[in-house]
């Protein structure tokens, strides 16, 4: 069989496949858990894959080839998040962050006349390519999927009394399909870092017919999405206290990120004044906020942020400062923690008081306002 | 000596006594409190205190005016006299550690509450071997002038169920606990509500002192909580105040 015969029947076919491959089963994902993954907005990290093959085709002729690929991404999520397409992540890659080899090299022997022909192609130059990481919480599973692929090539071809070189578009510095790339075990919550060191499987090269054995590894840390702003809305008095309001809120974000299982938390922006307090006043003034931190549901709201007095406050005030309506100010900016531990404000900074008037008290967030009589 | 005014009725003269010992001075209607909260901001370390009762006239004086102005509806506004305290205090470097902070505590407030009282003879002590420090008062004067020696409120044994509530919830139940046990009336004031409102606690206390209570409460909430017990000479109220302690200040 010419060499060049051969060589055609092998010759690497790029397959230029759908840019993103949503799992089979993801549409059976249980809920609860890839909501969970589901507000992991993104993941920051690297990956390398190697690989290496040999054929022996019989007859003299035999191949091997050799592929290498790395990249450093930050996969986002992929279409609309919630169940079950918010648990998958994608990111583009190119030369900018990414980095891939490929060599190939085909043996034939001459007939007649003896001899080998050698044809031969290598390239190391990124054209494009994207990334996945897929969760598979029915089945508990991860897979990443890196699809690199070069720029045009060339392929040369020397022996049997004949030289030749050809070009071709592309070859792929990765494996062609995520169907290939193996499933590892899901962590049992989201928020960690992943990471798979010398991962070990082998997979045919659809391009060449080889079996090749890989190696993977890749550390991914996940990040999370700011809220653009929140809502505020009343809830109604506080079971404890019932001179002060519980406020709901519920995060915004334009991109209709999840935030469920995050914290958020207030911090004090400053400015805080106590007009009820006097010198030796038996009730402590009020010099800053509370200190609250709490747990973003899988609605994306949090509860609740109370504002207002104690009751036996209320009555010393009313008692001592029978005609002048006194109250505390605090300024409060939100923020959220991100699964990595870093803090974002978002939203504007919020005035909250707590009002005591003669026969009543107020409760304010935001703008927010609500009245109730205490006598 | 330099004089620097932090707070309303709160002044401090610093001089330097020796290498590392310094004094100030505050004054108030609760100098041993002011004292407190000085140390509190200073060595970052969470420091109780408890008012006395204040019945005697010597130590209380009206506010009414000053805090109310010309309007003439509303009981008069008492509150406590006090006056002014001086005290020393170490400086201690952050690279010594909470242990070293709390001895400097300790040395502190053991030097004024040996020789502090107030005008009528109220005095003060640490309860003994507690962690955090607690400051309570160890005599009152009472309304005929006559300095008694007290069992602080704070000692009075109370029981509380184990029924998961917040922290919030559990500081308010032991007021009504302790306002029943002891006759008095006891309401929480001031506290970092959101912070106790998010924690839930299912502590359950079988005739155990009110502090122990607190103690146990704010252990499991693993923040540096501390707690001022202001007793109110108009309502003849105890309010309890609770607040985060903040990391000790640098030097200024």
């Amino acid at each position: 069989m010419p060499a060049s015969s051969l060589l055609w029947l092998t010759w690497p076919v790029v397959v230029f496949i759908s840019f993103f491959a949503i799992p089979a089963n993801a549409s059976a994902a249980d809920s609860s858990l890839c909501g969970s993954w589901a507000s992991v907005s993104g993941w920051k990290g690297n990956y390398n894959l190697t690989g290496n093959g040999t054929s022996n085709y019989g007859g003299g002729a035999s191949a091997t080839v050799s592929y290498s690929s790395s990249g450093t991404v930050h996969l986002m999520v992929f279409d609309s998040p919630g169940c079950p397409a918010g648990a998958q992540w994608a990111a583009l890659m190119d030369s900018g962050n990414a980095n891939g080899s490929a060599s190939y090299q085909l043996t034939v022997p001459c007939t007649p006349g003896g001899g080998v022909a050698t044809e031969t192609w290598s390239t190391s130059q990124v054209a494009s390519g994207h990334a996945d990481l897929q969760v598979d919480s029915v089945h508990g599973s991860i897979v990443f999927f890196p699809y690199l692929i070069s720029a045009p090539f060339t392929v040369t071809t020397v022996g049997c009394n004949s030289r030749s070189s050809y070009s071709l578009p592309a070859a792929f510095f990765t494996l062609a399909f995520s169907s290939q790339m193996p499933k590892i075990n899901l962590p049992s919550e989201p928020g960690k870092t992943i990471s798979i060191q010398n991962s070990q499987f082998s997979a045919l090269d659809g391009s060449t017919g080889i079996t090749v054995n890989w190696t993977l590894n890749f550390t991914f840390t996940p990040d999370c999405d700011v809220p653009d702003d929140e809502t505020t809305a009343w809830h109604g008095w506080d079971e404890t206290y019932d001179t002060a309001s519980d406020w709901k809120q519920t995060l915004i974000s334009g991109t209709g990120a999840s935030f469920s299982g995050l914290m958020v938390k207030e911090v004090d922006a400053g400015g805080a004044g106590d007009t009820c307090y006097f010198d030796e006043s038996a009730v402590g003034k009020i010099t800053g906020l509370s200190g609250g931190t709490w747990t973003v549901n899988d609605d994306n709201t949090w509860a609740y942020d109370t504002v207002g007095w104690a009751p036996a406050a209320v009555l010393y005030y009313q008692v001592l400062k029978p005609r002048a309506p006194c109250g505390y100010t605090v300024h409060q900016q939100m923020q959220i923690t991100c699964y990595d531990g870093s803090q974002h404000n978002y939203g504007p900074v919020n005035t909250l008081q707590g009002i005591i008037g003669e026969n009543d008290v107020t409760s304010i967030r935001a703008g927010h306002h609500a009245s109730r009589r205490t006598n | 000596m330099k004089t620097k005014t932090l707070a309303a009725g709160l002044a401090l003269a610093f001089s330097i006594a020796g290498a590392d010992t310094r004094t100030a001075t505050v004054q108030g209607g609760r100098p041993v409190a002011k004292a407190i909260e000085f140390l509190e901001k200073f060595y970052g370390v969470p420091i109780t205190y408890e008012d006395p009762p204040y019945v005697n006239s010597m130590e209380i004086a009206d506010v009414t005016d000053k805090v109310r102005g010309g309007q003439s509806v509303g009981p008069r506004i008492l509150v406590p006299r006090g006056g002014s305290l001086s005290f020393a205090y170490e400086n201690v470097e952050p690279s010594q550690g909470s242990d070293a902070a709390r001895l400097a505590v300790s040395t502190a407030l053991s030097g004024f509450l040996a020789s502090y009282q107030t005008s009528a003879g109220a005095r003060f002590e640490t309860v003994s071997g507690s962690i955090p420090l607690h400051v309570v008062p160890a005599r009152f004067t009472n309304q005929l002038g006559q300095v008694q020696s007290l069992q602080p409120l704070l000692d009075i044994r109370v029981s509380l169920a184990g029924e998961p509530r917040s922290a919030n919830k559990l500081v308010s139940d032991l007021c009504e606990a302790l306002s029943r046990a002891s006759g008095q009336t006891v309401v929480p004031g001031v506290a970092p509500y959101n912070l106790l409102a998010s924690r839930q606690t299912s502590l359950s206390v079988s005739d155990v002192t009110a502090r122990s209570v607190l103690d146990q409460l704010f252990a499991e909430i693993q923040a540096p909580l501390s707690w001022q017990l202001f007793y109110d000479p108009t309502l003849n109220w105890y309010v309890l105040n609770i607040h985060l302690v903040q990391p000790p200040a640098k030097e200024q």
